[in-house]
C-alpha cells in the first residue's frame, strides 16, 4: 500500500482551522468590547462583596448586611445615607473614575470603581 | 475516522493560546482590603504576602492606638509601667529625630491638643479659649525622656497620627522587600514597591482637595513612599465653620494654611508622612526649600488652585482641570 497523499491540508482540516480562527477572533473582540465599556463599583463590607454596574439605571439602593444607602446616578455612585458618626463617606460625594474609592472607616465599607478593561487613564492607586 | 496531522493540532493550540492571552493579565494577583489605623488598607500584590501584611499593620495599630487601653501609647500617656515593643521605641525615636531635623511644627507630643478638640467624638464642638490655652501650655511644658521612654512632666500626651501610617509602610517594606511588585495603600500614605511586569511606571491619581470625588491629576513614578496631607477630608463642622483635623502646635488651633493638599514622595514612609504634614502646615511661603530638596519630590496645591512641584516630577493635570502649574522658581 503505497498510497501517499501529499495534500498540505485537506477539506476537514481547513474547516477545523476556520472554526478555531473564528472562535479566536470573536472571543478576542468580545473581551475587548466588554472590557472597554464595563465600569462597575465593588462595594465591600466584611465578607460581603457586591459588584454593581455604573452604567445601569439611576437608582437608590441598599445591600443586605450593610448599614448604608447607595445611589447610582448618570454613571456615578455615592453613599447617601451612612450610619457612621463622621459622615466622611457621605462628604466624598459621587465617584466614577477608575481607581477612585469611597471609604467609611467606622462601618468598614469600601466602594471602589473598577473596570476589567485596559483603559489608558487607569491609575494604579489614588492618594489623598 | 477523522485523522489530524500533528501540524494541524499545533495550529489549533496556537490559536487557543492566543485566545487565552488576549484576556489582559492583571498586574496584581490579588487586591484585598482590611481596616487598621483609622483607615482602610489596600494590598495589591502576591496572594501569599497578604496575611503577613495584614498581621503586621494590625499589630502596629494595636501598639500605637492611643485610645486603646492595651496599647503601648496608652500606657505611656497614662504613665503606666510596661515593657514597650521595639516598634514603639523606634517610632518615637524616629519621630523625635524628624522634629529635630525639620522642625517641631509636627510633633508627636501634642496629643493634648487633639484631645482638647475632641475630633473623634460624635459631636465635636469648638473648645473655649481657656481649654485651648491650657492644652497649648501643657504641650509647651511637656518633658519626655528618650532614654526612659516616659514622660517626666505631669502634662503631655503622645499622638502618632502624623507618622504611624508611614512607619507601618516602612515596616511592611522591610518585611516584603522589593523583589516583587506590590502596592500597599493607606489612602493618605502609599508604598509602591518593585517594578511592574510591563516595565511601565506606577501611576498615582492625586485626589482633588476641593472635591474628594475628583482627581487633580496623575503622578507617574518608580517605586517610592508617597504621602498626602490636606485638611479637606477629615474635618468637622461646628457653628457653620469647617475645622481641619491638623493642628498648629504653636497655637493649639486647626492650622491656618493657604495650601489645600501636599504630596511628598521619598525613600522613607515615616519621612514622607511627616514632611507632607509639616509642609502643609508651613504654607506656600515655606515651600521654596522643600522644592529645592533633591531627596524628596513634592506636589503642593494652593487655595487659589495653583500647583507647585519639584523639578523632574512626572505629573499631568486631569482633563478640564481648574488648576494651573506654577514654575517652581516663583515659590
Amino acid at each position: 500500500m503505497l498510497e501517499k497523499k501529499v495534500h498540505l491540508i485537506n477539506f476537514r482540516e481547513l474547516i477545523l482551522i476556520l472554526i478555531v480562527f473564528l472562535i479566536a477572533v470573536s472571543s478576542f473582540l468580545i473581551i475587548r468590547i466588554h472590557k472597554n465599556y464595563e465600569v462597575s463599583a465593588i462595594i465591600k463590607c466584611g465578607d460581603i462583596s457586591e459588584t454593581v454596574s455604573l452604567s445601569s439605571e439611576n437608582r437608590v439602593f441598599e445591600i443586605d448586611g450593610i448599614n448604608s444607602t447607595f445611589e447610582i446616578k448618570d454613571g456615578e455612585i455615592r453613599i447617601i445615607e451612612a450610619q457612621c458618626p463622621d459622615k466622611i463617606c457621605e462628604k466624598t460625594g459621587y465617584i466614577s473614575s477608575l481607581g477612585q474609592s469611597i471609604i467609611c472607616v467606622p462601618e468598614k465599607i469600601t466602594v471602589t470603581v473598577v473596570s476589567s478593561g485596559n483603559s489608558d487613564n487607569k491609575a494604579d492607586v489614588t492618594v489623598g | 475516522m477523522i485523522k489530524f496531522r500533528p501540524s494541524i493540532i499545533a495550529i489549533v493550540l496556537i490559536f487557543l493560546c492566543g485566545c487565552s492571552t488576549s484576556a489582559n493579565k492583571a498586574e496584581f494577583e490579588i487586591e484585598k482590603t482590611f481596616f487598621a489605623m483609622d483607615t482602610s488598607v489596600s494590598y495589591f500584590g502576591n496572594a501569599e504576602a497578604y496575611d503577613s501584611v495584614n498581621q503586621l499593620i494590625t499589630d502596629l495599630d494595636g501598639l500605637f492606638d492611643r485610645y486603646s487601653d492595651s496599647s503601648d501609647i496608652y500606657a505611656i500617656n497614662n504613665r503606666k509601667k510596661t515593657t514597650l515593643s521595639d516598634y514603639t521605641n523606634e517610632i518615637i525615636t524616629l519621630s523625635n529625630n524628624l522634629s529635630k531635623k525639620y522642625g517641631s511644627d509636627v510633633n508627636i507630643f501634642s496629643g493634648e491638643i487633639t484631645d482638647c478638640w475632641k475630633i473623634n467624638s460624635e459631636n465635636p464642638t469648638v473648645p473655649s479659649d481657656d481649654e485651648i490655652n491650657k492644652a497649648l501650655k501643657n504641650t509647651e511644658n511637656t518633658v519626655f525622656s528618650m532614654e526612659r521612654m516616659s514622660f517626666e512632666s505631669d502634662c503631655g500626651s503622645i499622638d502618632l497620627g502624623s507618622v504611624g501610617k508611614g512607619y507601618a509602610l516602612d515596616k511592611a517594606y522591610e518585611l516584603l522587600g522589593d523583589e516583587n511588585c506590590y502596592i500597599i495603600s493607606m489612602n493618605s500614605s502609599i508604598l509602591l514597591s518593585g517594578k511592574k511586569s510591563d516595565g511601565s511606571k506606577f501611576t498615582v491619581s492625586v485626589r482633588n482637595p476641593e472635591n474628594g470625588s475628583e482627581i487633580i491629576g496623575t503622578i507617574k513614578t518608580d517605586a517610592c513612599f508617597l504621602s498626602t496631607s490636606g485638611g479637606y477630608e477629615r474635618f468637622f463642622e461646628a457653628d457653620g465653620k469647617k475645622y481641619s483635623h491638623i493642628f498648629d502646635v504653636s497655637t493649639a488651633r486647626p492650622v491656618n494654611t493657604d495650601l489645600t493638599s501636599v504630596t511628598v514622595m521619598c525613600d522613607s514612609g515615616i519621612e514622607s508622612d511627616f514632611l507632607s504634614t509639616l509642609i502643609y502646615i508651613g504654607g506656600s511661603n515655606k515651600l521654596g526649600k522643600y522644592l529645592k530638596n533633591d531627596k524628596i519630590k513634592l506636589l503642593a496645591v494652593t487655595e487659589n488652585n495653583e500647583i507647585y512641584m519639584s523639578d523632574g516630577l512626572d505629573f499631568s493635570l486631569a482633563e478640564n482641570s481648574d488648576y494651573s502649574i506654577k514654575v517652581s522658581e516663583n515659590a
